[in-house]
Order: structure tokens, then sequence, then C-alpha cells
């Protein structure tokens, strides 16, 4: 692999890996507040 | 008298005219920029909690070099190349910063102490409310971690090197360290010192880059108010603390050491621990900062630093971090353009996640134009999120540059 794939690939894989992570947590909190409030329903 | 029995009796100076002409130049040359170090410290140029410890270790070991057994040169702080277990375990009972370096310093365990430290003093309430921005503004400002890889191994560095010195385009000492004592053992120390004494300079060096591609216009430009976002609560905090750690960990064992440390920080503080908070906040960042600055200083021994790649290390490790510093002010520019003018591109630059330097810097060069203006909130999220980015793209350099062997 020459050093300019590699880069784009830890840059794409980073780029991936982060909004991945990110896509989790939105993911856990927009169901831990529907749980609330269907609990209030 | 005998200029020899001189030497012999202030072995300092004998070992100083006993050396080849360029290591006797390099000894006076760190000896004096070790005092500048602590000079540029006290007056608050350079960060003083690194330089002092670290100017004065640099002096101290290119003065105290003496005679050893078979007339070598050496010290009696630390050896950096000692491997052999023998040697080693009487290098341990001679050397009296060799205990230090050895079960802190060589395996990373100072760098993840400071990164505890820094998670501790992570509010990611402020990620939370704005995470795709933050994370997007965070992934600009990592253009010269990616950029500056191929320009080292163009310039003749092997890809081991050149991924430890593009790490310092991430701003952010402990990950320079993990990644150069993982990749490049033997670059670390010129690669380390380097990436320290650059990080000393954002906070001069980076108002200026924002003065040249920023107008005063646009700087000072008032933002309208955010909209009102849901209030973060610590458990959510929490829970995104233990979730991101054990994700980034089961992704990147190889890194698990980094993501533990700076999560557990983050986990600690809004667990509410407050004897906890105070330990990690107090002796263990402000104990282990001292000693990295110290070892890095003593690590300056001539022998060691003068390397025929420390002129080329010191041009990358500058053009990692001015790229660095480009990528987040362009990604502040994206978002400008993206919201029709309503954000302002200064934030970009806190996205080169030293932290909070780079977030203070921002809000400082905005305040110089609009007293009025407070973008810290939003500089603070890019910032954390300029830290987990550069975590992972350590995390992927130290896991896919060694598969290429």
């Amino acid at each position: 692999m020459d050093s300019i794939t590699l880069a784009l690939t830890v840059y794409g894989g980073g780029a991936i890996i982060a909004f991945f992570v990110v896509l989790l947590i939105k993911g856990i909190f927009f169901a831990l507040k529907l749980f609330k409030k269907n609990e209030k329903n | 008298m005998d200029f020899s029995l001189l030497g012999k009796i202030f072995q300092g100076f004998g070992t100083l005219f006993d050396s080849p002409m360029n290591i006797l130049i390099g000894r006076v040359v760190l000896i004096f920029l070790g005092m500048l170090l602590v000079y540029l410290g006290k007056k608050g140029v350079l960060e003083p909690l690194l330089m002092i410890p670290m100017g004065i270790g640099m002096t101290a070991v290119n003065a105290g070099v003496l005679f050893l057994d078979g007339g070598k040169h050496g010290t009696l702080f630390l050896d950096p190349l000692a491997s052999e277990p023998s040697h080693l375990m009487n290098i341990l009972q001679i050397d009296f910063l060799q205990p230090i370096y050895t079960f802190t310093f060589s395996n990373g365990l100072i760098a993840c102490l400071v990164f505890m430290g820094i998670g501790v003093l992570l509010d990611v309430g402020y990620l939370l409310a704005r995470p795709f921005l933050s994370m997007f503004l965070a992934l600009c400002a990592e253009f010269g971690t990616i950029a500056t890889f191929p320009i080292a191994v163009a310039c003749g560095l092997s890809y081991n090197d050149a991924a430890s010195i593009a790490m310092v385009g991430g701003a952010d000492g402990p990950m320079v360290l993990y990644t150069s004592l993982i990749l490049s053992k033997e670059l670390f120390v010129p690669i380390t010192v380097v990436a320290y004494l650059y990080l000393g300079l954002t906070y001069g060096g980076y108002p200026y880059l924002i003065k040249l591609l920023i107008p005063k216009k646009i700087r000072g430009m008032k933002m309208p108010p955010a909209k009102k976002m849901d209030k973060i609560t610590s458990g959510e905090k929490l829970a995104f603390s233990v979730i991101a750690s054990a994700v980034l960990c089961i992704l990147f064992p190889v890194a698990a050491p980094l993501f533990l440390s700076l999560f557990v920080g983050v986990a600690v503080r809004e667990a509410g621990i407050e004897t906890f908070i105070k330990l990690i906040d107090g002796p263990i960042l402000y104990g282990s900062t001292f000693f990295l600055g110290l070892l890095l200083g003593v690590l300056c021994e001539a022998n060691t630093i003068l390397n025929p790649k420390i002129l080329l290390i010191l041009i990358l490790g500058i053009t990692s971090l001015l790229l660095s510093g480009i990528g987040g002010i362009v990604g502040g520019y994206i978002v400008y353009f993206f919201t029709k003018g309503q954000f302002n591109p200064t934030i970009g630059i806190a996205a080169v996640s030293c932290v909070p330097t780079t977030a203070k810097v921002a809000q400082k060069s905005v305040s110089e134009v609009n007293p009025h203006e407070i973008i810290l909130p939003l500089a603070l999220g890019a910032n954390i999120s300029g830290v987990i980015t550069s975590a992972i793209l350590t995390a992927l350099y130290v896991t896919l540059v060694p598969m290429l062997k």
C-alpha cells in the first residue's frame, strides 16, 4: 500500500468510526428519551 | 598544571573538550536552549508547567556528562537506550531518573496518566450538544495528521517514523508520545521533544494564522443565538464515556490504554466522585506533567537528540501543525458557507485538539474584535471532538502501519 492510499484509509476509517460513535450515542439517547416519554404516557 | 588532570577533576568540561566537534557544539547549544526555555516559560511565551522542568533538565544533562568505565561519556540521569535486562538492572540502581523512565515513560504510562487528567478536565456535554458539527470540524482539523504522512514518506522517512511525526498535527502530546513509543523507538525522543516544543508554540502562533486567514469582519461577526438544546445530564455523559470507551477498545485494542485513560477520567468526573476527581486533577495530572517535562529535558542529551533526521523532524512537525490549523479554519469556512454566514469560522481552529489551548485561542481572537461575542461552548465542543478523533487516528496508525511489514 503506498503512503497516500494509507493516509486516505486512515482518514476515511477515522471519519467513519467518529461518526459511527456519534450515531451510536445519538441512537441510545433517542431510545432513552422515547422510553421515558412512553413511561409518562 | 596538566590540563588532562583538570579535565578529570571537572569532568563536565573534560568530556566537553574530549567530544567530537558536532557533539561539543550540540551540548553548548542545548545548555543555552534549556536556559532559553526556562526564560520563555517564565515569561508565559511557552507553557511553563512543561518548559521549566524541561529546560532545566536539558541544561543539566548536557552540562553533567562524565567519564564512565572504559573512557565512555555518559550521565547519572538515565540511559534511554538500555534494554538488555542485566544492564538495565544495573542502570536502575545507578541513574537516579532511570526507575521513573523505565516504569512510567518507556511503556507509555505517563502519557496515559496525563490523558486521564485531560479526561477529568473535559466536559463532553459540549460535544454531545452538537456532535455532528463538532466531529466534522475535528476531522477537518486532522488535515495535518493525514497530509504530513505521505510528505514524510516522500522525504525518505519510514512509514513508522512518518506516522509518528504526522501525529504532531493532532496537537496532542500524549498521543505523539504513545505513537512514537510504539512505532518509532529510535526516533521517539526527538519526535516527542519537537512535538512538545511546537505544542507550546500553538498559543503564540495560531492567533497569527487566524488573522492571516479570517478577515476581521468575519472574526468579530455576531452569531445568531443557539437553538435551545436539551440539557445533557451527567448520566448521559457517563453513558457516553462507558459506551465510547467500550466501542473504541473493541475496535482498536492496541490503543485501548489511551481510550481507557481518557474515558475513565470523563467517567470519574461525571459520576461526581470528588475524591477521585481531586486525585486525578491534582497529584496525578500535575505530577505526571512535571516528570514528563523533566524526563523530556533529560532525554535531550546531545548524543541522543543529535540525529541526522532532526532537521527533517523539525520541518515536518511544524508543517503538520500548520496544516491542521489551516484544515480547522477551512472546516469553519465550510460550515460558514453552508449556514449562509451564520457560523464564525474562527471556531474551526479550536478543533485542533490541544485542550483547552486552541479553544481559548479562538475565543481570544474573537474577543479582540468583538468583546461581547462568546464562542467558547462551540469551541470546546470542537476541541473535545479533536481529542477523540486524534485518539482514533492514533489507533488507526498504530494498527495499520505494523501490518504493512
